[in-house]
């Protein structure tokens, strides 16, 4: 995961996005629980291949979807578990199997020989989950390719419904990363700009402004979950989330900035939408993401909330007093919100330890080398 | 006079020569009170970083002390439920230095000024958090690091 944005400049969203950003480091997977949870699908999809294993002759690969494929996961508010999403893609044709329900059951079967796996095993409505305690639980989501199509479109087994549902994960993935690139897009002509002018070019880390989105993303779906925490049935699904974020997005480098602009955007949308509106699977165009809202009251509080994030963010943007930023970021993503205050000030001092502090005239601290006063060593005294 | 005692006494800066360097540095900052080369009071406007509120200050010069900076606006206040404010006196000054780290030689609007910038940020991270992570010492706890 990149490193936060340089601290402090002499602009509010850049110690802003350096808050955001040491939230996001809190609530996603770290690269130690990403690594392990990769090592586990891996050993999941070896144990489906291996020799007198009843899958293995559909030639099964498993790939991760969702957050964990796109660099979204937010951990649950009320527990430590991480949900991951993973695919098991079999290279068969749907029509081969009796029933959608038969693959599976085929898949649960194999997993049942396994002694682990069998211990931590649950059957759901479309995938096979292993429960691994106190860690993240993976969602394990057979498929076939739909037999149609060469762009990653995939049937998926419905219990409820006992037939297949289309699905897209890869392509959708594909999707998000197009809209992450358009930071880079704009960087880009913001830098073309800056040479015809010949302007200096600021220092920008590449990889971070690829990510803006997905922090955005990440910031709205912990919203999401602290907000709707007491009316879990009415909260807006993730994919709702993100797929309306990236459809918004414009390629912004500040985090701080880019959630401005999506929910000016969506509000404005809200507006013009009549009944509501309609969020469109990207890779997959015939499917409502948002059919939920087709209940009004599913759509009534989407709206009420995502208004209520747009007034108390609008308010954020104009706040001062570290204190008084920390109280609103802490409503809006919990507790994260004040270790990360503490986070950017143990930066400072150690910067200040460092000696690399200055001052510039009005009393703006700045780490940036040339300008204002050297701050020079003291220590705090006094009761 | 001989050269010797030049060369060990430090130079001290003269009032006027403070109060100069202030307003250069510090250009919000204007001079309120000033007593022939006794004293003087100086009162500005501060903002430790982009999010932080800006700060009305005084800063009274005066060349054989160590100066003394109060914060007029807004007001600072303890935490809920605590009594005091980590680092202040009884007198409302700030306590922004060991008796070593200031002397007469240095231009307080290059010391003491930028350290009630450091100080009054950690201020409001305390607000926040309940943690002085300034550092700092104590004279009850002498390794003291947070309130």
């Amino acid at each position: 995961m990149a490193a936060s944005p340089a601290l402090f400049a002499t602009d509010q969203h850049t110690q802003m996005d350096d808050l955001l950003w040491r939230i996001c480091e809190q609530i996603q997977l770290t690269s130690s629980r990403h690594q392990l949870a990769v090592d586990r699908y891996e050993a999941v999809c070896r144990w489906l291949e291996a020799d007198g294993s009843g899958v293995a002759s559909y030639r099964p690969s498993i790939y991760p979807q969702g957050s964990m494929r796109i660099g979204t996961t937010v951990r649950p508010i009320r527990h430590n578990e991480y949900d991951l999403d993973f695919v098991c893609e079999v290279l068969t044709h749907p029509s081969s199997f009796s029933s959608p329900l038969q693959l599976l059951k085929l898949m649960e079967a194999r997993l049942r020989e396994h002694k682990v796996y069998a211990s931590i095993l649950e059957v759901k409505n479309r995938c096979v989950r292993l429960n691994y305690a106190d860690e993240f639980h993976m969602d394990i989501l057979p498929a076939c390719p739909d037999g149609f199509s060469n762009d990653g479109c995939l049937v998926v087994p419905d219990r409820e419904s006992r037939w297949w549902k289309p699905s897209n994960p890869k392509g959708y993935a594909d999707w998000f990363e197009q809209r992450c690139e358009l930071a880079m897009q704009v960087l880009m002509a913001e830098r073309a700009r800056l040479v015809s002018k010949a302007e200096p070019i600021p220092d920008q880390e590449a990889a971070e402004d690829k990510a803006t989105l997905k922090r955005a993303v990440q910031l709205l779906k912990r919203w999401r979950d602290i907000r709707y925490e007491k009316q879990p049935d009415v909260a807006p699904i993730s994919m709702v989330l993100t797929t309306l974020a990236a459809l918004n997005y414009e390629g912004q480098g500040s985090v701080s900035r880019a959630i401005s602009d999506i929910l000016d955007r969506i509000v404005a949308l809200i507006g013009s939408s009549w009944p509501r509106i309609i969020v469109l699977n990207p890779a997959h165009t015939e499917e409502d993401l948002s059919e939920r809202w087709e209940n009004p009251v599913q759509y009534a509080a989407f709206v009420t909330g995502i208004r209520e994030l747009h007034r108390l963010w609008s308010d954020l943007m104009a706040m001062s007093g570290i204190q008084n930023v920390s109280k609103a970021l802490e409503k809006l993503f919990g507790e994260p919100a004040m270790v990360a205050v503490a986070a950017q000030a143990n930066r400072l001092q150690k910067l200040r330890e460092e000696k690399s502090l200055r001052v510039v005239p009005g009393g703006l601290i700045s780490a940036a080398p040339a300008i204002g006063l050297a701050m020079r060593s003291n220590t705090f005294h006094g009761n | 006079m001989g050269t010797k005692r030049a060369f060990t006494k430090r130079r001290r800066f003269t009032l006027d020569e403070q109060i100069y360097r202030m307003c250069s540095a510090w250009p919000s900052f204007q001079l309120v009170r000033k007593r022939r080369q006794v004293e003087a009071i100086l009162i500005g406007t501060m903002q430790p970083t982009p999010l932080s509120a800006n700060y009305s200050v005084s800063i009274r010069i005066r060349p054989e002390w160590s100066p003394e900076v109060r914060v007029l606006e807004p007001e600072l206040k303890p935490r809920e439920g605590m009594a005091s404010l980590p680092h202040m006196y009884s007198d409302g000054c700030l306590c922004l230095h060991l008796h070593g780290d200031w002397h007469p030689g240095m231009f307080v609007a290059e010391s003491t000024l930028p350290w009630a910038s450091l100080w009054l940020y950690f201020y409001e991270v305390w607000l926040a958090t309940g943690l002085w992570l300034g550092g700092g010492t104590h004279p009850d706890k002498p390794e003291h690091k947070s309130e």
